[in-house]
């Protein structure tokens, strides 16, 4: 399977296991808080992911009345490659997923 | 003696008084990061995010760390993503391009066909990529995709005759090379992959998941 060859921070692979193992959808500060990261610095690695097509979002609106959050979500093609890309990475044991996305190719 | 007797009355005073004004100072911190957001969509949508992650941060020091870190790094670093996907964007263009030209007319199977859909998949930001090519019959059949295992369970090797193909084509609106196709038409017989949504689109701009784009290559 083709993924896109970039550079994936540890901070990002953090995410995307935060993301892999929480409930379908959440919001920024509870994939940091998952994640265990700032939740300021959660958001450029949402947009990316968002560019990529890995993950999507939208506001939830099942509080009327309420501030709406904004919820984020893998998309069926971000959460197999991510589950490819993170098993690629425990098994060549490189540090990023950049390793792990070059030997999945 | 009498400096500590002031720092002893002053400072838990100051202290008090900038824990009470923190959170006000983490909204106006707020307003000028979503400044900083080189777009008029960026900034309505990470006003209202922000704002609503700043009341659900616990503390109010907590609070202003937040906004502190939003304006520092947070919002330039969203503005150099988005001046960066900018300038390459034609650059994918162009990527696209050599691809499509690099094609060999007497060689058309499905793995000389495949870097063209990923480079349209995975550079030009699509879920999903397809390429379908004219058989001897008129029908077109999808040869090389660029997507989830799901997709390409749903697309490969699916056929689609001349005639839908053409009543497809005539109904879109031009979009430079491409052509914007919104749905299947009724009565067309036109297998595609819908992507599930996580909920409902509520930006009237949004793509929709039965959105596409065609490009006939000749």
């Amino acid at each position: 399977m083709a993924t896109p060859t970039r550079l994936l921070s540890r901070r990002t692979v953090a995410i995307l296991q935060a993301m892999l193992s929480c409930a379908d959808e959440a919001d920024a500060l509870e994939i940091a808080k998952s994640a265990r990261r700032r939740p300021a610095r959660t958001y450029p690695v949402l947009a990316r992911l968002e560019g990529m097509s890995w993950v999507d979002s939208h506001w939830d609106t099942s509080h009327p009345g309420a501030p709406r959050r904004r919820l984020y979500r893998l998309t069926g093609y971000g959460r197999e490659t991510a589950q490819h890309a993170l098993e690629a990475r425990v098994r060549i044991g490189a540090p990023g997923l950049a390793g792990a996305l070059r030997g999945i190719r | 003696m009498t400096r500590w007797i002031i720092a002893a009355v002053l400072l838990p005073v100051a202290l008090a008084e900038f824990g009470e004004v923190s959170p006000w100072l983490a909204r106006r911190i707020i307003i000028q990061a979503v400044r900083l957001l080189p777009s008029p969509r960026m900034r309505t949508r990470y006003a209202e995010e922000w704002a609503t992650d700043l009341d659900r941060v616990p503390g109010k020091v907590t609070k202003l760390a937040y906004a502190i870190t939003l304006l520092a790094t947070t919002a330039p670093a969203l503005g150099r993503q988005a001046l960066r996907a900018e300038r390459q964007a034609p650059g994918m263009r162009a990527a696209y391009r050599r691809a499509v030209a690099s094609l060999d007319p007497q060689d058309l199977s499905p793995e000389s066909l495949l870097p063209v859909v990923d480079i349209v998949g995975s550079t030009l930001g699509f879920n999903t990529s397809v390429l379908n090519l004219a058989d001897a019959c008129g029908n077109y059949v999808c040869v090389a995709i660029h997507g989830s295992a799901e997709v390409r369970r749903d697309l490969e090797g699916v056929t689609r005759t001349e005639q839908d193909i053409k009543k497809m084509f005539a109904r879109t609106d031009p979009w430079g090379e491409l052509r914007f196709i919104n749905g299947v038409p009724p009565g067309v017989a036109f297998t595609v992959h819908i992507p599930e949504t996580s909920g409902p689109l509520d930006d009237p701009a949004a793509w929709r998941p039965e959105y596409y784009l065609g490009v006939p290559l000749e």
